[in-house]
């Protein structure tokens, strides 16, 4: 791999959660750097103040931590990119967190009371998870499955399957069940977590009803991306003249467009929500909110999503039992997707 | 189709959230904001927006199910029922009825309500019940 397509592959993740990142100061409805306040106040000098320092402190973070690794990745190699590339998305993250808490620090006193009368509509809230887009996921991957099954005598003794972050191959399958199909079980499972993850989203809580739809687009992008990828990856035993580089360009080019979908679709939905005026409070009380505004426990409330109050989309209560089961089962996927193929040697 | 109408509670309430729900509901049964065949948002569905646990929500539904106001079907949530009209109710009935309610004048009045108003809601609330 060319260091200029090292570089590219190393800084668009920094670059992208980067530039999310100053936009995280005011959340929805009311709370600004997790903390409830008079709607009149979001307009008040202080709090312009607090946000303009949050964004240009946030801003300058991020332009730092991408020069120095950028600086980095040209002019240094082994031990030394490696932590670099190691470290700059953490670093981005726990300097914007250090930065939102200082904001937290300074609006506090002008905090609020969670409105104890609470509306709702009475029409249905549920909204139909895109089931079919998603399900329609594994069809590619049973064909796949069935294409191999069907060519199993073409396939050779031994195939490239692990590249290394040159590009060279460093690691080498064998044509057995556990080689050819591994690949295959992996992105099934880590459809399985899509399917799940996209269930609670449709029954997160909030007034953000078209919000939660609108989510799910993305998602349903995201699942096929990961049917793109490991359809590809499973034919390599099949055809070998497929290049991992094709492979990372594609995936690259799809994560790319559902970036821009999802903030289109996040920003054009953030306009409508600026102009209706129903349920301007967040329902959440803010005692319910611990490490700044990152984890919520309340068991008195019903949702299993909750709208974050730091960043965008949704975050689990952890005051349900479920949502520790949802949590282990995601831990429990990722390690079984990490150590299935080695498993199956 | 009707829009269907909204519910609103109050946490710090003397009355029960169930019962608040539950009388809300049933205003609107009564007033025919509610038509039957009309859905309801399923218990949890209902329990998220409003920020409260599934458990008062369902207590409010078997509520109303108990009264014939709801259908209650797993998973397929609740459905407004077209209910009998009740028949006369019987001089007991009528006499343990009327006794509430001049409880609740009694006790409004304690707390300082004018009798125009009290006779302005009672006759507001007879407008809105069909």
């Amino acid at each position: 791999m060319t260091p200029a397509l090292l570089a590219f592959f190393v800084l668009l993740p920094v670059i992208l959660i980067g530039a999310m990142l100053p936009f995280f100061g005011r959340t929805s409805r009311g709370v600004l750097f997790g903390v409830t306040v008079p709607l009149e106040f979001l307009s008040s000098p202080t709090a312009r103040t607090a946000l303009h320092r949050y964004r240009r402190d946030t801003i300058i973070l991020v332009l730092t931590i991408v020069a120095a690794t950028a600086l980095v990745l040209f002019t240094e190699h082994g031990r030394a990119l490696h932590l670099a590339t190691a470290i700059a998305t953490p670093l981005e993250l726990l300097g914007t967190f250090l930065l939102w808490r200082r904001g937290t620090r300074t609006i506090k006193p002008y905090a609020i009371a969670v409105p104890l009368q609470r509306t709702t509509s009475l029409a249905s809230k549920s909204i139909a998870i895109p089931m079919l887009a998603i399900a329609a996921a594994f069809l590619p991957l049973i064909a796949d499955a069935l294409w191999l099954r069907l060519h199993w005598s073409s396939i050779p003794t031994r195939f490239p399957q692990h590249w290394n972050a040159a590009g060279k191959v460093d690691g080498w399958g064998t044509r057995s069940i556990a080689s050819v199909y591994g690949p295959l079980i992996v992105g099934a499972i880590l459809l399985l977590l899509f399917v799940a993850t996209s269930y609670f989203m449709s029954k997160a809580s909030g007034p953000q009803a078209r919000l939660r739809r609108l989510a799910l687009a993305p998602m349903t992008a995201l699942a096929w991306l990961i049917t793109g990828m490991f359809c590809l990856i499973g034919l390599l035993p099949l055809r070998q003249n497929i290049s991992i580089h094709s492979i990372l360009t594609i995936s690259i080019l799809h994560l790319l467009a559902t970036f821009a979908i999802a903030f289109w679709l996040l920003w054009r939905s953030n306009m409508r929500q600026a102009n209706t005026a129903a349920e301007p409070y967040d329902s959440t009380p803010d005692a319910a909110w611990h490490a700044g505004g990152l984890i919520y426990f309340n068991p008195a409330d019903a949702a299993v999503l909750v709208p974050k109050r730091f960043g965008w989309g949704w975050t689990l209560n952890f005051g349900r039992p479920v949502a520790w089961v949802y949590l282990f089962g995601v831990i429990f996927i990722a390690i079984i997707a990490r150590t299935l193929p080695h498993l199956l040697k | 189709m009707n829009p269907q109408p909204d519910i609103t509670i109050t946490l710090d309430s003397p009355t029960p959230v169930y019962r608040q729900i539950a009388d809300a509901l049933r205003t609107h049964c009564v007033s025919g904001a509610l038509q039957p065949g009309a859905k309801l948002p399923t218990v949890r569905d209902l329990a998220a927006s409003l920020g409260i646990h599934f458990n008062t929500v369902a207590e409010a539904y078997r509520v109303l199910a108990e009264e014939g106001w709801l259908s209650l079907e797993r998973r397929r949530g609740a459905t407004i029922l077209d209910r009998e009209k009740p028949r006369a109710p019987n001089p007991t009935a009528q006499a343990n009825e009327g006794g509430r309610l001049h409880h609740l004048v009694s006790e409004l009045r304690a707390k300082g309500f004018t009798k125009d108003w009290i006779r302005r809601e009672v006759l507001a609330a007879l407008e809105t019940a069909q």
